[in-house]
């Protein structure tokens, strides 16, 4: 549809009132099993799409043979953003010369996912990285998202 | 989570890590239009953020001009580093065969990521060099970088 200048009307859904936002964890390390890490702060009438995510490795050193597994969500078993994946990946902790990045987690959302605004997102480290040698693995998690409103 | 049931926001928030967010949204930048034809050296293609290093999303080259038959792609590189090669490793772009299908204005694949495994610097801006121009039968090409990126932090 045009309007009578031939110009497109435009846009006619509501615009989304957030942009398109990244957030970045404080260091954590992964080792260790950690619950209830806030990733992404709530955001009234609104849900966050997971659009992509990076590690950024702070710390490494030894060979990691087994990646963290996490998962990630706004209901009761935090998995409804991402669900139970493992990352980074053995070989960009093993080779990473810090600070450097890797694949965050996945963005694999349950199908149907039941979504809920106001809520944040909270990740839960169910499994820390194991390796050998002198293993260490310290790093941020970046996720950047889209809001959308619920109805 | 607050009283009202929200998170707390970007902030620190206790004994476990939580998000900020950060100061600088996705962006994309555009190189000036450049003949791809030349060897040119330092060319800025990201500004540097003071605390804060660009990750690679994505490149395309916004075709300008071309005529003529491209043979051989332009060589290119780019980074914050010494090499100038930790943004993307020096590669062979714009392909022979997205530039010679092109219809100026057309928008074709840029060059790849770094490997995730290379050193990033904060604070410093993303320097582009063409380290050999595309070769051909009358060829003409001029095009410009688009790359989107986004803005991450580290410990120094």
């Amino acid at each position: 549809m045009q309007d009578f200048l031939g110009n497109g009307l435009g846009p006619t859904n509501g615009l989304v009132v957030f942009p398109l936002e990244t957030y970045v964890t404080d260091p954590i390390d992964l080792t260790l099993v950690t619950p209830g890490i806030e990733i992404i702060p709530a955001k009234p009438g609104h849900v966050p799409f997971l659009v992509g995510s990076t590690w950024i490795i702070e710390k490494a050193s030894g060979t990691q043979t087994s990646p963290p597994t996490v998962q990630g969500g706004t209901n009761a078993a935090h998995n409804n953003v991402f669900t139970s994946n493992t990352s980074p990946a053995n070989a960009d902790v093993t080779g990473a010369t810090p600070p450097s990045i890797s694949a965050g987690v996945g963005a694999a959302i349950p199908s149907p996912a039941a979504v809920t605004a106001n809520l944040p997102v909270i990740m839960d480290i169910t499994a820390g990285a194991t390796g050998t040698g002198t293993f260490a693995v310290v790093a941020r998690l970046s996720v950047t998202i889209a809001w959308f409103a619920e109805g | 989570m607050d009283f009202l049931g929200y998170g707390a926001g970007p902030g620190r928030l206790g004994p476990v890590p939580s998000a900020s967010l950060i100061a600088y949204p996705n962006e994309y930048y555009q190189s000036p239009f450049l003949d791809l034809t030349q060897p040119v050296s330092g060319i800025e293609l990201v500004p540097a953020k003071p605390g804060y290093f660009p990750v690679f999303s994505s490149t395309k080259w916004v075709i300008q001009a071309v005529s003529g038959s491209q043979a051989t792609p332009a060589n290119v590189n780019a980074g914050s580093d010494g090499a100038h090669s930790n943004f993307f490793a020096s590669q062979a772009s714009p392909s022979n065969a997205n530039v010679n299908a092109s219809v100026p204005t057309s928008i074709i694949g840029g060059p790849t990521a770094a490997a995730n495994t290379v050193k990033r610097i904060l604070n410093a801006p993303v320097i582009m060099d063409i380290t050999s121009g595309a070769q051909g039968t009358g060829l003409v090409l001029r095009a410009s970088l688009l790359v989107w990126v986004i803005w991450l932090t580290a410990s120094q």
